[in-house]
């Protein structure tokens, strides 16, 4: 006490120690620890504990140092970490997973920083993303509660009611399914004065807002996935977020704002670890611009009221805007749909109120996804098959696995009595039950229609094709083999088409119902490799009975000038009389 | 519970330790052989001594003034001989000129004299009040001082500035700081003085209304205020909630008439005046009875003293004696903090006198004193949720201590009122309040040579 400096007060003290502080959250996560037990098991301690102590042990071989004998445990932080990591697997998790994250959660989230009160990012999402990134099928195991069949969580379109979603017996994290237990941590945290419960209330405001942008129920957005637990036991992390009392809460909004983004525009299930990470990073940024104004800064108060007035109004117009544009093509999409599509969907989903559109590797096929609200209906394609009079709309409706569940046929040009032959209930009862590896075996397994062959025969490629449109390689198989031929009675029939060089003139002759020869009459293309391609399209065209047929690299011009010959032989002859 | 006010944001519960002394009632504690009166005891410039080593003074005598620049005159608090006229190192660590006063033997009429500051009189109440003009000088006379701390010349305070009427006097009865209980005392016996002196004061500044304001931790203090409110007409006596700092200036005119002092004014910018209690019982008795302070009231407290007490006792006074007159220490390790524990100054010179100025001594047992093992800050931002002025302690002593005095500034450095909160909560326990000390007189000091 030789200089005043060092004998100022306060002489009393709160008797708050980090370590205090750190054993309090870990009661906070008891009620969420004991709902990660009661719904998945005793198992769940493995995960959370494990986390927790591994990461102990980790802290304690990097900065032995920091350890006393009076604090078994350090400061409590490593172990606090390590547990919402633990809270943030998976059920399924494999059980070395505990291990390698507490690793990377000490080593990359935290000492590589410089241990605690230095790191930039949640040490525990850190570790969480790197094992998302490295090993996503070994977190990501979602199984139901209570017991352990693998199954889809509700982000991924799982139906659960919002009581479910309250009390948590629905698969997901560990930690995250119950907000009825992380309510409870909350509560705890807010009256041990430990959290401000703003930050929290801040996280959701932002999702709902984003959600009711975006078109989503805010309920089951705040409920499902990880939110409710990071905006309590990750938003409000002490190291990694601002300091200001604002800066917190602007810091909130964005967080729940971004995650419900990244769920939305991202193929990402869940967007809390990115979105959390983000803003982990930009905390300094927004306490540097968000430092709230000082006791007596009257006019200061008004100002900032004024700018951030100014700030949330463009940002609620920019947001409006984008609100708009997309809402608009939904619209479009919408009416599109209501024009031909939702019509089609719903002769087979009559509930259906929402469809969006998913990869299909044949240009032909059309495919979607139906939904009644955020309920995943199943899936709904569709092709134009080639009939006798016309083409044929072809709709199928498919289970999530691709399974056929329903075929019907759409408006068409046949005649009265092809159509209702095509459209017997037997007939169209025939492809349910088949997968796309089936597809092979469909003309055996869906007889064509005696007395309406042509039109039936179309049909079952139709929904060959369907099948095959889910994988690249198949959907190429699949259209080679059903840009079929028109059908046209047996003859001889001559056309032409251009080659690379001149004309190419054909004589087509059909027999019973196939092409049988195709005989070159006439051409100026180099002899060589234009004839050897000419005599390889013109022999697949009468294997594959298609003028679906590849060209040949490097004489393009000769193979489509055959093709295209061919086609015109055809179209001049007189449609086949269906026997 | 109904019109109970309290300012708005940030502050703290403490453990108030107020139930040691809040029944004990005020009595006299005299000095044993001698009496140090530092010749400044107030905000400003020092006194020149009017005495020689080997003169007799009695009490109330003028021993000391200075009539350039702000100060307040200084009276020998009792009857005895200077024995030396010399500096000495103050509380501060600085050295200051104190005149060392050996008491005559007969200790006649030293009882009454110091009793004079509390002397009362029934009916007092009814006595005319004497022009603005006479008050203000008979309160220069008197060398009053802010008797809360802050010892800025009562006098100067009363003259106000033409430019800023004042319309509310505030008598500031909050005493935040844990253990301290002089105040409340007051309050408690001498109801009928504080409200006489608000009267004083009201009509000195032209104000229109008047308060006395006390935290409710203080029951029996209230009552009586409450009581005597009765009896006048413009003078209300307000209840605050228990929060530290409530007895802050600015936070007491925030909770009590909900204005904000702008940032850097006083508070005159908002029509208000803040006045401790024991001032306005020594501005009665000076306007009443033309008494000069040479004694004050305070409270000796504290887990490691033996009998913790209210004592009344001259000016200069040797701390060494009251902590006697309060039984002594229970143990001798026991660490002494003049003025409250979370504001005070720690010491271990016994010898230090009491000013007009200390409300109080404290002795803390060592495993209760605040542990400062300063470890890492985890940026809990507890500190800021506390900080009263809605500063964030983390950043201004972070740059105070990365020699970045521009940047602790424009946070706010100068605006922090050391009240210790942060550092009270802070469970890194870093010793913020030290680094803000330190930054503000860096800061000063750059003022002075920049
Ligand atoms: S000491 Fe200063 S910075 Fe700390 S809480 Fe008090 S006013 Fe705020
Ligand atoms: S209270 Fe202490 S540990 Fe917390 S932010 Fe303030 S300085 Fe850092």
């Amino acid at each position: 006490m030789s200089t005043p400096f060092q004998s100022t007060g306060p002489h009393i003290h709160s008797q708050s120690s980090i370590a205090r502080t750190m054993w309090t959250i870990v009661l906070a996560m008891l009620p969420v620890t004991g709902a990660a037990v009661i719904f998945f098991g005793p198992k769940a301690l493995y995960s959370i504990f494990g986390s927790a102590l591994f990461s102990v042990v980790f802290e304690y071989l990097f900065k032995r140092d920091g350890f006393s004998a009076k604090l078994p445990f350090g400061d409590g932080s490593a172990f606090v970490a390590g547990m919402i990591l633990g809270l943030s697997l998976a059920p399924g998790a494999a059980w070395w997973i505990p291990p390698l994250g507490a690793f990377i959660l000490i080593a990359i989230g935290k000492q590589v920083f410089g241990g605690i009160g230095n790191n930039i990012f949640n040490p525990a999402l850190v570790s969480r993303a790197v094992l998302l990134l490295g090993w996503p099928r070994y977190i990501t195991g979602w199984v139901a509660p209570f017991d352990s069949t693998t199954t889809a969580t509700p982000l991924e379109g799982l139906e659960a009611s919002y009581t479910q979603l309250f009390l948590g017996n629905i698969p997901g994290s560990l930690g995250e399914t119950s907000a009825l237990a992380i309510l409870l941590g909350a509560a705890y945290l807010t009256y041990k004065g430990l959290i401000n419960w703003k930050v929290p209330v801040a996280v959701v405001a932002g999702a709902v807002v984003a959600a009711l942008l975006f078109g989503l129920d805010p309920i089951h957005t705040v409920l499902a996935g990880s939110l409710l637990f990071g905006a309590v036991f990750m938003a409000t992390d002490m190291v990694t977020s601002p300091t200001g009392k604002t800066a917190h809460i602007v810091f909130g909004c964005g967080c729940g704002f971004l995650t419900v983004f990244i769920r939305r525009f991202t193929h990402l299930p869940e967007g809390v670890t990115y979105a959390f990470l983000l803003m982990n990073g930009s905390a300094y940024l927004i306490d540097r611009i968000g430092a709230d104004p000082i006791f007596g800064q009257v006019q200061e108060r008004v100002r900032r009221v004024w700018n951030t007035a100014e700030v949330l109004g463009a940002a609620i117009l920019i947001a409006l805007v984008v609100a708009i544009v997309y809402r608009a093509s939904d619209w479009i999409d919408a009416r599109f749909s209501d024009g031909h599509m939702t019509a089609a969907v719903r002769t087979i989903y009559p509930q259906a109120n929402r469809i969006i559109a998913m990869q299909s590797y044949d240009a032909a096929v059309a495919r979607y996804r139906v939904y009644e609200d955020r309920n995943l209906l199943g899936l709904f394609a569709t092709v134009d098959a080639n009939g006798y009079g016309g083409a044929i709309p072809v709709w199928v409706g498919l289970d999530p696995d691709e399974t056929i569940t329903a075929v019907r046929i759409g408006p068409h040009q046949e005649s009265p009595t092809l159509g209702s032959a095509i459209r017997r209930t037997d007939f169209l009862a025939r492809f349910v039950g088949t997968q796309p590896a089936d597809r092979e075996n469909l003309p055996d397994a869906v007889a064509a229609i005696t007395g309406a062959t042509i039109s039936s025969r179309a049909v079952i490629r139709a929904v060959e094709r369907i099948l095959a449109a889910g994988d690249p390689e198949t959907a190429k198989q699949a259209a080679a083999a059903s840009a079929p031929l028109p059908a046209v009675a047996d003859g001889t029939y001559s056309g032409s088409g251009r080659g690379y060089q001149g004309p190419i003139a054909v004589s087509v002759q059909v027999v019973g119902g196939r092409v049988d020869t195709i005989e070159i009459t006439n051409h100026s293309d180099t002899v060589g490799i234009g004839t050897r391609a000419m005599d390889a399209v013109k022999a697949s065209i009468i294997q594959n009975q298609s003028l679906g047929v590849d060209a040949v690299t490097g004489a393009t011009g000769s193979s489509q000038g055959i093709i295209q010959a061919v086609r015109n032989a055809l179209e001049n002859a007189p449609a086949q009389e269906e026997p | 519970m109904r019109n109970i006010k309290k300012f708005p944001i940030g502050g703290t519960h403490l453990p108030e330790n107020k139930d040691l002394t809040t029944d004990r009632a005020i009595q006299i504690a005299l000095p044993v052989n001698h009496v140090i009166i530092p010749l400044r005891q107030h905000l400003g410039v020092p006194c020149k001594p009017h005495v020689a080593v080997g003169d007799k003074v009695e009490p109330g005598q003028l021993i000391g003034s200075n009539t350039e620049g702000l100060s307040a005159r200084i009276h020998a608090s009792v009857k005895g001989t200077v024995t030396a006229i010399e500096d000495r190192t103050m509380i501060d660590g600085a050295p200051l000129v104190c005149i060392c006063i050996k008491l005559d033997p007969d200790r006649d009429g030293l009882d009454q004299a110091t009793q004079a500051l509390l002397a009362h009189e029934e009916g007092a109440a009814s006595k005319e009040i004497p022009d603005a003009a006479i008050v203000i000088e008979r309160v220069e006379a008197a060398g009053i001082v802010g008797m809360g701390g802050a010892a800025f010349p009562t006098h100067i305070k009363l003259k106000g500035r033409s430019d800023m009427p004042i319309d509310t006097v505030i008598i500031n009865g909050a005493e935040c700081e844990p253990y301290i209980t002089t105040d409340d005392r007051l309050m408690q016996e001498q109801a009928a003085a504080i409200f006489r002196g608000l009267e004083i004061i009201r009509q000195t500044v032209g104000a229109q209304k008047g308060y006395v304001a006390s935290e409710i931790n203080k029951p029996v203090a209230i009552e009586q205020l409450q009581q005597e409110a009765k009896n006048w007409e413009y003078l209300e006596a307000v209840r605050l909630d228990t929060r530290y700092p409530h007895g802050a200036e600015k936070h007491l005119i925030k909770a009590v008439l909900n204005r904000e002092v702008p940032m850097r004014q006083l508070p005159m910018a908002v029509g208000a005046l803040v006045n401790n209690v024991q001032t306005t019982v020594a501005i009665a008795a000076a306007v009443d009875r033309e008494r000069p302070l040479i004694a004050r009231v305070l409270t000796v407290s504290g887990s490691a003293i033996r009998n913790p007490g209210n004592f009344l006792t001259p000016i200069g006074t040797p701390i060494r004696d009251l902590i006697e007159a309060a039984g002594g220490l229970t143990d001798p390790e026991a660490i002494i903090v003049i003025g409250g524990p979370m504001t005070g100054t720690a010491t271990t010179d016994l010898d230090l006198p009491v000013t007009k100025s200390t409300s109080g001594i404290v002795a803390l047992q060592p495993g209760e004193y605040a542990d400062r093992s300063n470890e890492v800050c985890i940026r809990c931002a507890r500190c800021v949720s506390v900080c009263p002025m809605y500063l964030q302690p983390n950043r201004i002593t972070a740059f105070v201590n990365n020699h970045m005095l521009p940047e602790a500034m424009e946070f706010g450095l100068q605006d922090c009122i050391l009240c210790g909160a942060c550092a009270y909560v802070c469970p890194s326990h870093r010793p913020l309040l030290q680094w803000l000390r330190q930054g503000k007189a860096q800061a000063a000091q750059q003022g002075r040579n920049p």
